[in-house]
């Protein structure tokens, strides 16, 4: 119950004061949403949408929600960004996702990390171990014990 | 997505009354983990303040402040007894204040309205207040800056005063004509803050709540525990995990409880026990539900999938390959164990495809 009055709170924020360049849509399912992310300030990204899948369990905010790049064929989103902490497969490296979530976080501040990733990012590649970590990703980000090593991006 | 949240109450609601720098101080009030206003407030060492049931069930996972990062240690929290008084009397006061605020600020959309369009002085304009205020902005207008304020205030202290009365209700002086029209269904509507604190903000009750302690579960046998149990009136079923987790849960709820200057009584913590023990269950019979129908089909697919792609790349090489397109179930199982990750530079925990493996394997 605690989570789900969380999430109401917090999408009925995101409704009211929404962000630029962030766009919410919610599913029939409460714990699971997607937003869309354009960022335009960066020409790695330009007319650019890319959309972020959260799926959040009765933990949270003990937790953080499993969050991750997903493809939407139907409405032309066919690519996950190219960054190098963004894998083929969508999955996220950021520490806020992992060790660095504390309950003070939000699904917007999350978002708003995203955005600036992407947006402060100068280089176009993918993780140097990508191609062998999308072989044997688990389907869950959250079961990935990434370690968080590069903090300049 | 509106028709979809339903209404809760959230600081967003003051962004757009007439102060909406009360989204902040709403904000404030509200405790960093469950975003509602702050039940029993403690305060930490590091000096931040948050719901006693909810810090202590996050110190539980972890024993640092969500906010600052610095450990703390749950017997170090201190209940912040002014905080909670401050949030009691925002809270009786929100709907009002919300209410009040926003019809001032659609007031004065139209006062703002009527200063722009100048020369259109139309039939709608119902109050004659404002229509000597369209006026005035016209005469303004010519010479120069008018000055919206002083517009305003002229609005609100009309220059004839007239004669003053005093209001039956506050026993402050207003001119009658104020008195009359607004003042007395202001005065009525209003909380009665100036004139009797008291009766917002509770005293802190002298109750007699003792905390409750910590249990070492491993020398406590199973009848004892039921019976420290049913001396708390609490239920004594299920199996031994399940009683530990119920002292446990009602432990916090209590002591979190005692923090309050207003402490709930101890069949409203109860409920709330019992409230959570049903959710429990539910959310497993549902994690299972989920396991047998998507989590299941879906690692079939994704591991045939794989196979499949390797068998590709293999065809090549003329390795020699697996029937892929066999669905009984000693293939997938295969193929279960091969898509599994064997040699990954990140390591990854895939407990649950093990499960999965290993319920298929009996």
């Amino acid at each position: 119950m605690a989570a789900r009055n969380r999430i109401l709170k917090e999408l009925r924020g995101l409704e009211k004061e929404t962000l630029d360049g962030i766009n919410i849509e919610l599913t029939d399912n409460i714990y699971v949403l997607f937003a869309t992310i354009s960022v335009d300030g960066n020409p790695l990204y330009k007319d650019q949408v890319y959309k972020v899948k959260f799926t959040i369990t009765e933990e949270y905010p003990f937790t953080p929600p499993a969050c991750m790049f997903v493809k939407d064929i139907d409405r032309g989103i066919v690519s996950i960004p190219i960054h190098p902490h963004i894998y083929t497969n969508g999955h996220i490296c950021l520490d806020l996702l992992g060790t660095a979530w504390t309950p003070v976080h939000t699904i917007r501040s999350i978002l708003l990390s995203l955005h600036s990733f992407l947006a402060s990012n100068t280089r176009s590649e993918r993780p140097p171990d990508d191609s062998s970590y999308f072989k044997h990703a688990p389907k869950n980000p959250k079961d990935t014990r990434f370690v968080y090593h590069d903090d300049t991006v | 997505m509106s028709s979809f949240v339903p209404t809760v109450s959230d600081p967003s609601d003051f962004a757009h009354c007439s102060e909406p720098r009360l989204v902040e101080f709403d904000s404030l009030l509200r405790c960093h983990i469950c975003k509602e206003y702050q039940t029993a407030p403690v305060l930490t060492t590091c000096g931040h303040s948050y719901c006693s049931v909810c810090i202590r069930k996050y110190l539980i996972h972890t024993a640092k402040c969500p906010i600052c990062s610095k450990e703390i240690r749950e017997a170090n929290l201190q209940r912040n007894v002014l905080l909670e008084q401050v949030v009691i009397c925002f809270k009786t006061l929100r709907d009002d204040l919300l209410e009040k605020l926003t019809v001032e600020s659609k007031v004065d959309d139209r006062q703002r309205r009527g200063s722009c369009e100048v020369i259109e002085i139309d039939d709608n304009v119902e109050v004659d207040d404002e229509l000597e205020i369209v006026s005035e902005t016209k005469k303004r207008r010519n010479v120069g800056q008018g000055g919206l304020e002083s517009l305003f205030k002229r609005k609100k202290t009309p220059p004839k005063v007239g004669p003053l009365g005093t209001c039956p209700i506050c026993a402050k002086q207003f001119p009658i004509r104020v008195l009359e029209s607004e003042h007395i269904d202001l005065c009525l509507n209003t909380p009665l803050l100036e004139q009797d604190k008291d009766s917002i903000v509770p005293k802190e009750s002298e109750h007699s709540y003792q905390k409750l302690t910590k249990l070492d579960f491993s020398s406590l046998s199973n009848t004892t525990l039921k019976q420290k149990l049913a001396k708390l009136e609490l239920p004594t079923n299920g199996n031994r995990n399940q009683l530990e987790s119920r002292y446990n849960e009602y432990l916090i709820l209590w002591n979190a409880n005692c923090d309050s200057i207003v402490p709930k009584d101890p069949k409203v913590l109860r409920r709330q026990l019992a409230q959570w023990e049903s959710s429990l269950k539910f959310r497993k019979d549902d994690h299972d539900r989920q396991l047998d129908k998507k989590g299941w089909s879906d690692l079939i697919k994704q591991a045939r999938n794989s196979k499949m792609k390797t068998r590709e790349e293999q065809d090549d090489a003329q390795v020699e390959s697996i029937d892929i397109m066999s669905t009984n179930e000693e293939d997938d199982s295969n193929l279960i164990t091969s898509a599994q990750p064997q040699n990954c530079s990140i390591q990854a925990s895939t407990q649950e495809s093990t499960d999965h493996e290993r319920v298929f394997a009996d």
